[in-house]
């Protein structure tokens, strides 16, 4: 090429003009809809096929000529506002195969459609504008607030294109629709019809707070994240062992739950290890920095790996935030966006202070270097609370409560003399009542004397044979107590312990006790509500081993996680080509990419506050990005991964800016932006498709429509064992294992293994808990396109393909979810026929009413499949017998394994694995 | 199935491109999404004729030696035990010798070599049935190269011309540019065998579809349980029950369909009639009681047990059913130690079945029309590891036969210590680039957009190996 370029300068090709061009003549005004923008029409078209020889990479670089910079191109080939005299335009349009570009011999071709818009783009000033996302957001000025500026943004280009909002979806599909988007399972029965019973305006809303609050939508959002930073269970080279790093998973889905800001949620995850006195959380969520794929292999070089795992944290750093690929820097100075592969280097050396190595020798033994201990939020709570409360005795009673049996106390409840808690005290004209003393239906009490007065006095002798070193207290009260022992305050308690069946258990001073007779004296004072009062004395710390022993076991849920600690940073090179045997490239030090604002800085700290800064045009753009194509489909830049010039110019760039700019306003606050992206107008339309909207947008990018789309893998498997009862809900925790068919893992080796499949409740857990296997993935995942997460992975395609029928079809899992749906229709008392049963399943499975036609249809497989049981029992158990779940005792088998296939039917429907 | 003529499943694909403007589909290739991403380009493939319409690659998984195979060095046995000149090695990516410079000596070659055949080529001992039966059938290449030292990354490298995760795999590469011949089996078939050595692992990362569609991706079929996963009914659901809960299924679809009108549906119920059909054909495929006693004499097989043999006895079965693309994987090949007997021990395993495979297409006409590949990831140090060798990457011997190679020649040399190829290069790009050629596919041309970039199997490289074609 450099060659026939030089050729042509010297033949004055700046001069000729293409016949038929009306170069320089006056501009008429345009119409908005006519003017050409830079970043919508010319951007795509120069990028895809000009810069690969004419862009920033300035090795690729052909006759010195850069496209990507106004400046350098209107100095050579772009004459603004005269089309005529660009020699651009008069070599693009040239018939002369040595002439025309892009060359012939290229792999692009441009359309007369593209010519003709840089043609009218230069005759219209060639007016260049910086890449849209490299640009700050802004909110548009004069926007309605909140959620009406999503719909207005979005009606005005429906309104400009003469359509406007599909009516809104019906609400079986609508609760389905926001059950599954926000928490990844269908909504129950109960649920549809609660929302469908709610006439009350604001049922939307009121349904959306209650999915957010709900567990479930951590685990829902985690799903997507965990893509993002490649989180999975084995080390994924190689041998591809196990390893722990449940802990951050399960910080993930916290993280979520509780609405942790973004900013915060970032720098957590990238320097967390760094803040002042790091909690054990902010270590685990450091441990982001840790999940890279890492090898084992013998005869691997340590220097090679460093520099594969130092690209790789790049990549997925890059991609996870900011949405560009400066990945591709790696070797040579990106060819469509202005990353140099000084910026990819300055990049990886953010993480060059992470402890670590290339190669971890003999790691099914030794591990894969630093680790924390973690328990789960809830559990380091938990802990925290035992400790406080550690305070306690021994056995046999000194003085017996009234819990076994009731204890007789004296008591009265008109207010006694002075000194009643003396043992001098004369209590004859007391009564004398079995303990404990309150009103029937107070929550956790046993009364055996009802008290229904403001206050009681009670006293009671009891006799010890020694004074015992400790002594516990234990007594419930409500309200206000005081415990007087041989006339001195012994413990004075406020409000009530009735909330719990446990007594509280103070300590009780030995020194107020004797050998002999002592003497107890309570006054209990109630304001209001249930009222109840009893106590006993015992030796020792009674529920010290108790309570040690409930901390050791929460101790014991404690794991491992692979933590990130900080030491002297490596040296960071630029590698020539990236390669790591080339020590010749120049030493650079943490930064930012230049053109993005980036400085020499410290670390990891200072990057995470980067990605967050209110200035960094791209981080909230992304993150709003891909929450969109959750809950509609397709993000409004389609490419979740590349924001940069190859990427896709938004459908609605102005909502998109809207969105980013109140994600940021509104202090990170992800539920705020999940909530009014899901109660807009936009969202909670039907997905429904007519002739017209087929015509003009098959793609529904305008959004005169919701999409339809298959649920994500995980969420395939939640949906049916949430619909035959079989899920369990139990948040978080370490992996689990599904069934999976022998052998699978065959090809593993160092070690060698098998895969038992859990049993119990272990079995039923969400989709996000399988064990992940980086090289062998659950094959019923794979077959759904969960990615394997040996790279960040931003958007998971959605196949459509034989292995997922098979899956489907016959996966123990799917098949066991049937067997459970049809036990459960056949086992409800209240399903009087068969119309009823298949209803019922239906609302199960697919949340709607059935229709007459499908009942039909089910009857005569269910029909059919009775008959041919009844006469084959055989078929019939072995087929009931699949999966841990049992089968009810007195079961009819036969008739069960007709059932099991009209539920097989179901969960293989297209509708069932659709959000629609 | 029977195999349709490469041309007419072109115009068919072409037309059910116009036709069809759902998602792909079964049938649906990447002249579809092309068309669908108004590619101004308009490249289409194969823009040239084919060589060769199915691809069976014979992978000698763990990097078999070159000095004991295909590629024999006098010179060796001469310097045997004498220390290596430290001119050849200086700079060069060492694997297990790392931190040995100093004592790195010469093993000379283990086993003898003759020639053989009309063209005579020199083959090792170790293959008495290739040498014998099919030396004027195969091109040998002396003189590959590769980028990765180490088994599981040069794996990754062959398959998906890249180092990184999430790129494509060959297999899905074709698949995705010239579609299925073949209605009941996926057009990307793994199998695998182990025997000889120390079986490195292999990871399902080396079939995967990668960015492209998840139906291009390869369906390993295995010798024990279930030859494909989930493939067999649940216990108790005989084909017929299996059939009516599909067809009640697809009455349902149809159904919801009347007021839904979702495209993607289609393609559902096509799935679902494709998976029923595999559910079908594949207990078919995997039972040898119909092929005669002299076939399975050839291969030394008695049915399908999962060993190499059985395996390529598999791969001629799914290459007369139209099957694209099958990779076959032996695991037996690292050498690290004891070499000479290990070597001979794994050649055993694989070479009367390598042989025959070739000899038996070659009898049913389908040689021509078949590229089969033979190699590992990379090759063995001409140094001694104790009495094995390590893990090479400058040098390494591959051999392909049928479709559109030449047969009975030598291609590319390495130096006289075996440790640089340095005549005729043939980089992994390179082998790829003249793969994709004999398929009709201009390499260059043919890309899939992922993360703004236009992807290829050969990334930025690839050389054509016109030499080595009829």
């Amino acid at each position: 090429m450099k060659k026939r370029l030089i050729k042509h300068r010297r033949t004055g090709w700046v001069f000729m003009i293409a016949a038929g061009m009306s170069a320089g003549s006056p501009l008429p005004a345009l119409a908005e809809a006519d003017r050409i923008l830079f970043n919508r029409d010319v951007r795509p078209i120069l990028a895809n096929n000009c810069w690969s020889c004419h862009g920033p990479d300035k090795n690729m670089r052909k006759a010195k000529l850069r496209l990507d910079l106004r400046e350098a191109a209107t100095k050579e080939v772009i004459v603004p506002g005269k089309a005529g005299q660009s020699p651009l335009i008069q070599r693009i349009f040239s018939n002369d195969p040595e002439e025309v570009m892009p060359p012939a011999e290229h792999r692009k071709k441009l359309t007369t459609t593209q010519k003709k818009t840089l043609r009218d783009w230069i005759n219209q000033g060639a007016k260049w504008q910086d890449h849209w996302a490299w640009i700050s957001p802004r909110k548009e000025k004069g926007l309605p607030e909140g959620k009406n500026a999503i719909d207005y943004l979005i009606k005005r280009r429906l309104e400009a294109r003469g359509l406007g909002f599909s009516a809104e979806a019906g609400a079986n599909t609508l609760i389905r629709r926001l059950s599954l988007d926000l928490r990844g399972l269908p909504p129950t029965p109960g649920e549809v019809s609660e929302f469908l019973n709610d006439q009350a305006p604001g049922k939307v809303e009121k349904l959306v707070d209650r999915l957010l609050d709900s567990p479930a939508f951590g685990e829902r959002m985690a799903v997507y994240w965990l893509d993002l930073v490649r989180y999975a269970d084995t080390n994924g080279y190689h041998a591809d062992i196990e390893w722990s790093v449940s802990p951050y998973r399960d910080y993930v889905i916290d993280a979520f739950n509780t609405n942790m800001p973004f900013d915060r949620f970032t720098r957590e995850q990238i320097a967390g290890d760094l803040i002042p006195s790091a909690t054990t959380a902010q270590k685990v969520a450091a441990g982001f920095n840790r999940l890279n794929m890492k090898s084992t292999e013998f005869g691997i070089q340590d220097k090679e790996y460093l520099a594969k795992y130092a690209a790789d944290r790049v990549r997925t750093t890059a991609t996870a935030w900011l949405g560009v690929t400066l990945g591709c820097a790696e070797c040579h100075d990106h060819k469509f966006d202005p990353f140099t592969i000084h910026d990819f280097y300055s990049f990886a050396a953010f993480f060059a202070d992470i402890k670590g190595v290339g190669y971890y020798p003999d790691a099914q033994k030794k591990g894969w270097g630093e680790t924390i201990q973690a328990t789960s939020m809830q559990n380091a709570q938990r802990i925290l609370e035992l400790e406080e409360t550690l305070k306690g005795t021994q056995s046999v009673a000194l003085l017996a409560d009234s819990r076994e049996t009731g204890q007789a106390w004296s008591y009265t409840f008109k207010e006694p003399g002075q000194g009643w808690q003396r043992k001098d005290f004369d209590d004859a004209s007391w009564e004398i009542g079995q303990g404990g003393f309150g009103s029937r239906g107070t929550p956790h009490s046993i009364v055996r004397t009802e008290w229904k007065s403001p206050d009681i006095w009670m006293r009671k002798v009891f006799s010890i044979g020694k004074v015992p070193e400790q002594a516990t207290l234990h007594i419930q009260h409500d309200e206000e107590a005081t415990v007087y022992i041989n006339g001195q305050k012994a413990a004075h308690l406020t409000g009530f312990s009735t909330a719990s069946a446990d007594y509280t258990a103070r300590k009780l001073d030995t020194a107020l006790l004797k050998k002999g007779d002592n003497l107890i004296a309570i006054r209990c004072h109630q304001t209001g509500g249930g009222q109840f009062i009893d106590a006993g004395i015992r030796p020792g710390n009674f529920q010290k081993e108790k309570i040690e022993q409930e901390i050791a076991n929460l101790r014991k849920t404690a794991r491992s996680m692979l933590a990130t600690v900080s030491v002297q940073p490596r040296t960071m090179r630029i590698l020539p080509r990236g390669d790591w045997m080339n020590d010749s490239g120049q030493i650079v030090k943490p930064s930012a990419p230049g053109f993005l604002g980036g400085t020499e800085v410290a670390g990891r700290m200072e990057l995470a506050e980067w990605i967050t800064a209110r200035n960094n045009p791209l981080t909230a753009r992304v993150f709003v990005n891909r929450l969109w194509k959750l809950f509609f489909g397709t993000g409004l830049s389609r490419v979740l991964d590349d924001i940069g010039s190859q990427g896709e110019w938004p459908s609605h760039p102005d909502l998109l800016d809207w969105l980013a700019v109140e994600f940021m306003e509104s202090g990170w606050n992800v539920k705020h932006m999940v909530k009014l992206m899901v109660t807009s107008r936009a969202y909670v339309q039907s997905s429904l498709q007519n002739e017209q909207l087929r015509e003009i947008d098959p793609k529904n990018r305008l959004l005169a429509r919701q999409s339809r789309f298959r649920l994500d893998a995980e969420f395939i498997r939640d949906n049916a064992l949430s619909a035959s009862g079989l899920l369990v809900r139990q948040v978080g925790g370490p992996s689990v294992k599904p069934y999976q068919p022998s052998g699978y893992w065959e090809n593993l080796n160092f070690p060698r293994r098998s895969y038992s499949a859990d049993r119990g409740s272990s079995q039923y857990r969400r989709g996000l808990y399988t064990h992940w296997q980086r090289q062998f993935l659950h094959p019923s995942l794979l077959a759904f396109d969960a990615p394997s997460r040996e790279e960040c992975t931003a958007d998971r395609p959605r196949s459509n393909t034989p292995l997922g029928a098979l899956v489907l079809l016959n996966d123990p899992t799917h098949v066991e979810a049937a067997r459970a749906l049809a036990q459960n229709a056949l086992e409800n008392k209240e399903l009087t026929d068969n119309r009823a049963r298949i209803s019922s399943m239906i609302m199960h499975v697919l949340c709607r009413p059935a229709r007459d036609e499908e009942i039909t249809v089910l009857i005569s497989l269910l029909e059919k499949h009775r008959e041919e049981f009844a006469n084959d029992p055989e078929s019939a158990n072995r087929l009931a017998a699949i999966g841990q779940h049992p089968v009810t005792k007195d079961t009819n088998r036969q008739q069960l394994a007709a059932w099991i296939s009209v539920a097989r039917a179901l969960l293989n429907l297209h509708e069932t694995i659709t959000r629609n | 199935m029977k195999q349709l003529p490469a041309t007419n499943t072109r115009d068919a694909l072409l037309r059910r491109s116009f036709l069809k403007t759902t998602g792909l589909g079964v049938g649906a290739t990447a002249l579809h999404s092309l068309l669908q991403a108004e590619s101004p380009s308009g490249g289409s493939f194969p823009v040239l004729p084919p060589r060769c319409k199915r691809v069976i690659v014979l992978c000698m998984a763990g990097g078999p030696s070159h000095l004991e195979t295909f590629d024999y060095k006098p010179r060796l046995a001469k310097l045997h035990g004498q220390p290596m000149p430290k001119s050849v090695t200086e700079n060069q990516q060492i694997a297990q010798l790392q931190g040995q410079a100093d004592k790195l000596k010469v093993l000379g070659p283990q086993h003898t070599f003759g020639r053989h055949g009309q063209s005579g080529q020199e083959i090792s001992s170790v293959f008495p049935h290739l040498a014998s039966k099919i030396a004027d059938d195969i091109c040998i290449i002396r003189s590959m190269q590769t980028e990765q030292i180490n088994h599981d990354p040069a794996h990754t490298f062959m398959n998906t011309g890249s180092i990184i995760s999430g790129r494509p795999a060959m297999g899905s590469w074709i698949n995705y540019g010239l579609g299925s011949e073949c209605s009941n089996l996926p057009g990307f078939v793994v199998l695998t065998s182990v025997g000889g050595g120390q079986s490195q692992p292999i990871a399902a990362r080396q079939w995967h579809s990668g960015f492209l569609p998840g139906q291009f991706q390869g369906v390993r079929m295995r010798s024990k349980g279930d030859p494909v996963l989930y493939i067999k009914s649940p216990d108790g659901v005989s084909a017929n029950r299996q059939h009516d809960v599909i067809k009640t299924v697809r009455r349902l679809n149809e159904i919801g369909n009347e007021t839904l009108a979702d495209p993607e549906l289609e393609t559902r119920i096509s799935q679902y009639e494709m998976a029923f059909r595999m559910q079908m054909s594949v207990p078919e495929l995997v039972d040898f009681s119909d092929e005669p006693e002299h076939v399975l004499k050839l291969y030394g097989t008695r049915g399908a047990d999962g060993t190499f043999a059985a395996n390529c006895l598999l791969a001629r079965r799914l290459a007369e059913r139209g099957v694209r693309f099958v990779q076959l994987y032996h695991r037996g090949w690292d050498h690290h130690g004891n070499i000479k007997q290990g070597i001979g021990h794994t050649a055993k395993l694989v070479d009367q079945a390598s042989a025959a495979l070739v000899l038996d297409l070659k009898q049913r006409g389908l040689l021509d029309d078949t590229l089969i590949v033979w190699g590992g990831e990379f090759g063995r140090t001409p140094m001694a590891q104790g009495s094995g060798r390590d893990h090479h990457i400058k040098a390494f011997s591959i051999w392909m036969a049928g479709g559109g190679i030449r047969p009975g020649m030598t291609y590319g040399a390495t130096d006289e210590l075996g440790y640089h190829a340095v005549e005729d290069v043939v980089h992994v790009h390179d082998f790829h680039a003249t793969m994709l050629h004999l398929m009709g596919i201009n390499h260059e041309k043919f890309t899939y957009r992922y993360q703004g970039r236009d992807f290829r199997l050969t990334d930025v490289h690839g050389r054509i190996i016109k030499e080595i074609m009829a």
